[in-house]
Order: structure tokens, then sequence, then C-alpha cells
């Protein structure tokens, strides 16, 4: 049961690591952000149950990580809206103006 | 049929439910074209995250799951979304370049690897040293109270600090997302100044 | 690996929850008769008129800025929860702690104030 968990956090990783690596649109790719944070925070939580039930460790260190995920999102969808606004486009490959 | 008896094969089902809608989920998230329908797949694995959160004894973290996430990141991704609205393509999934394949299979090594790792490792051997210590203690008191005492009082830098992180997002990101409001004041006030020397 | 019982009834519930309407569904989509196709059906209602425009509205800014607020405060509400349900096993120290959480915060709430990120007009 731990390791079946485990390995639904394993999966959700790769997914979002592989859409956030192939993703075009710069809002899916923060979508993936998300996804790869939530399987951290089905790592931890499990640990913490399975491991850690009487001091939680886990569950407060994955209620961190939901709000400075929330944060993130934030400020990382406002840059997209600035970025579509001056731009007019969202594709990702376009935004190389910071490479020499 | 007694009914606590139930409820064995009852917790297996729920698993398997929930974690059929977390893979089809994250699926659809990554490889569906309009980004519409990602954002409401992304809700969905967002919603069975959380409800394996109270699976798994975790009921603050679940609901704090469904108040941030569900509630108020989804939102905000579906308004993004909404806001640049371009008209995309008419096909269900995109078309796949070498590139693409080239990360699937690198991120497919790494799952079963990870599996791999996962499955060899020996969990039993730590289960038994850390569960002899006051197991019974942990069935009385409530979830939320214990994070609230712990939150207020061993982990109080952490909380400060994550007040002045939201601060700084809040600010942060005002000032991205505003820049269009101010180039239209800036524009109107441009062009009064331009109209009222006329009126000497 | 540790499961309480304690949450097996709300399972149930939400089980049954989710399979009655589906069921209600497919039982009226299985029941209904399907030879009043006319192109008409398919076009969506407008109270009785003629339907004019497009579906689609310009979107502004101001919907994203609200949402944006609404996150922050919703992240910090989430942590004053448990705060609420411990406050009387701690002491004075964890009150003023709280309040400097929730001071902090007021300072972002009066700078998006000034900063017009509330206006609705």
């Amino acid at each position: 049961m731990l390791e079946h968990i485990l390995s639904l956090g394993a999966y959700l990783f790769c997914i979002g690591i592989f859409g956030l690596i192939t993703s075009r649109n710069m809002v899916r790719a923060l979508m993936c952000l998300e996804l790869i944070f939530n399987a951290v925070n089905i790592n931890l939580i499990t640990f913490s149950n399975s491991f850690d039930t009487q001091q939680a460790k886990g569950e407060i260190f994955a209620i961190f990580i939901i709000a400075i995920a929330a944060a993130e999102a934030a400020i990382g969808l406002a840059i997209v809206l600035a970025i579509y606004r001056n731009k007019n486009s969202t594709r990702i490959d376009q935004f190389n103006l910071l490479k020499w | 049929m007694n009914i606590i008896e139930l409820f064995g094969p009852l917790q297996e089902i729920i698993f398997f439910i929930l974690e059929i809608g977390v893979i089809l989920g994250s699926l659809g998230v990554v490889l569906l074209s309009n980004i519409v329908y990602s954002a409401f797949f992304l809700g969905l694995v967002f919603f069975c995250i959380s409800l394996l959160y109270f699976a798994l004894n975790a009921d603050f973290v679940a609901a704090a799951q469904i108040l941030i996430y569900v509630g108020a990141v989804n939102v905000l991704i579906v308004f993004a979304v909404m806001l640049i609205n371009k008209p995309e393509s008419l096909k269900i999934f995109p078309v796949w370049t070498v590139g693409d394949k080239i990360t699937l299979a690198i991120c497919l090594t790494s799952f079963f690897l990870l599996v791999n790792i996962i499955l060899n490792t020996s969990w039993s051997n730590i289960t038994v040293i850390t569960e002899s210590k006051g197991f019974l203690e942990s069935n009385f008191t409530q979830n939320v109270q214990r994070i609230g005492s712990l939150l207020l009082t061993q982990y109080l830098l952490p909380f400060e600090l994550l007040s002045i992180v939201l601060l700084v997002a809040l600010i942060g990101a005002i000032v991205i997302a505003r820049r269009e409001n101010l180039i239209e004041t800036n524009k109107k006030k441009v062009l009064q100044i331009k109209k009222s020397p006329t009126t000497f | 690996m540790f499961l309480l019982p304690k949450y097996n009834s709300f399972f149930i519930f939400l089980l049954l929850a989710s399979v009655i309407p589906i069921l209600a569904f497919s039982i009226s989509k299985f029941l209904a008769p399907n030879n009043t196709q006319g192109p008409e059906k398919l076009t969506s209602y407008e109270s009785g008129i003629e339907p004019m425009g497009d579906a689609w509205i310009q979107f502004q800014i101001r919907y994203y800025m609200f949402a944006l607020v609404f996150v922050i405060f919703d992240v910090e509400t989430v942590f004053l929860y448990p705060w609420a349900m411990s406050f009387n096993d701690l002491g004075l120290s964890a009150f003023i702690e709280a309040l400097v959480f929730v001071f902090i915060l007021i300072i972002g709430l009066v700078y998006a104030w000034r900063k017009g990120a509330l206006e609705w007009s």
C-alpha cells in the first residue's frame, strides 16, 4: 500500500516533468509545475502517515508547500499575462530576449 | 454480512478509483490541445489528490488542498487561460516532434527507475522501529489542533516568513499585472495636456 | 500504513452522491425519444428571442486582480484555522505571533486597496 501511493507520486512527478518540458503554451507549463508540487506533497503525506503519526512533520511541510505553490502560481501567471500583453503570443520558444 | 468487515475492500476500491482519477486527469492535463480542458482536468487531479489525503488521515491538509488549490489556484489558472484566449488548432491531441519523443523516453526510464527503487527498499524495517513509540496517543487528539499548536510553537519562524512571502507575492503580482491600467491613465493625462493649450 | 476508519462513511456517501446523478442522466438519455432533432434545437437559449452576438466576451484584467487577491488571502485564512482550533491551549505569545502574521498581510491589503486592485468600476 505504501509503495502503491509512492509510485503514484513518482508517476505524477514524471508526467509533470514531461509536460513542463514539452508544452508550447506557457500556462500549460505552469499547470505541470503544479502537478510536480502535488506529487511531492503526496510523498510527504504518505511518509508522515506511515512513519510519523504522532508529530505530523510531513503534513506541516506539505501545508507550507501548498502555500508557497499558490503564491508562485499567482506571480507566474502575472508574468505570463504581462508577456502576452507585450508580444501577443503564448509560445514559449519565442521568449529568448535574455539570451546572448 | 457485517458492515465493519466491508471496510477492508472499501478502502481498496476508494484508492483504486482515486488513482484512476489522478492518472487520467494528469494525462488529460499534459496531452490535450485545448487548454481550457487541461485546466478542468487539473481541477479533477487536485480534487482526487485531496480525497487521497483524507484516506491517508491528513484531514487538515486535504481541506487546505481543496480550499487553496481547487478554490483559488485552479480558478486563477482558468482566469489566466480566459485572458490569453487564442483560437487554437482543431485537433484533440497535438502533433509530436522529435524532442517530445526523446523527453518521453527519458521520463519513462526515470519513472521505471523510481518504481524499481521504491519496490526494492525495505520499508518494513523502518515501520517496525518508528511505530513502537507512543502509538495510542495519536488516536485521541484532533489533527487540526495538533498542527495548530506545532505551527505556532515549533515552526513559528516558517510561519512568520510565510507571511512575508505572501506579502511579496501580492505586491509583485499586482505591480506586474497592472501595467495596462498605468499606461492607459498616462495616455489620458497626455491627451488632456494636449487639449488644454487650445483654450488659452 | 495507518488508515483511520473514521472517514469510511464519508467515502460511501461521496460514492453514492456521485453515482445518483450519473444514473439519473443516463436513464433519461436512454428513455428519451430522439426523433425530434432539428437544427434549431442546438442553438443557444436567450429567453425566447433570437440569439444575437458572440458567446465569448472580452475578458478584463480586473477579474484576474480579484482572483489574485483572493488567492493570497485564502492562504492566509487557511493558516488561521489551526490557530483558531488550538487557541485555548496556547498562551499569550502565540496570540501575538498570529497577530503579527495578520498585520503583515494587512499591509498587503492596504497596498492592494491604494493601487486600485480592488476597483470594480
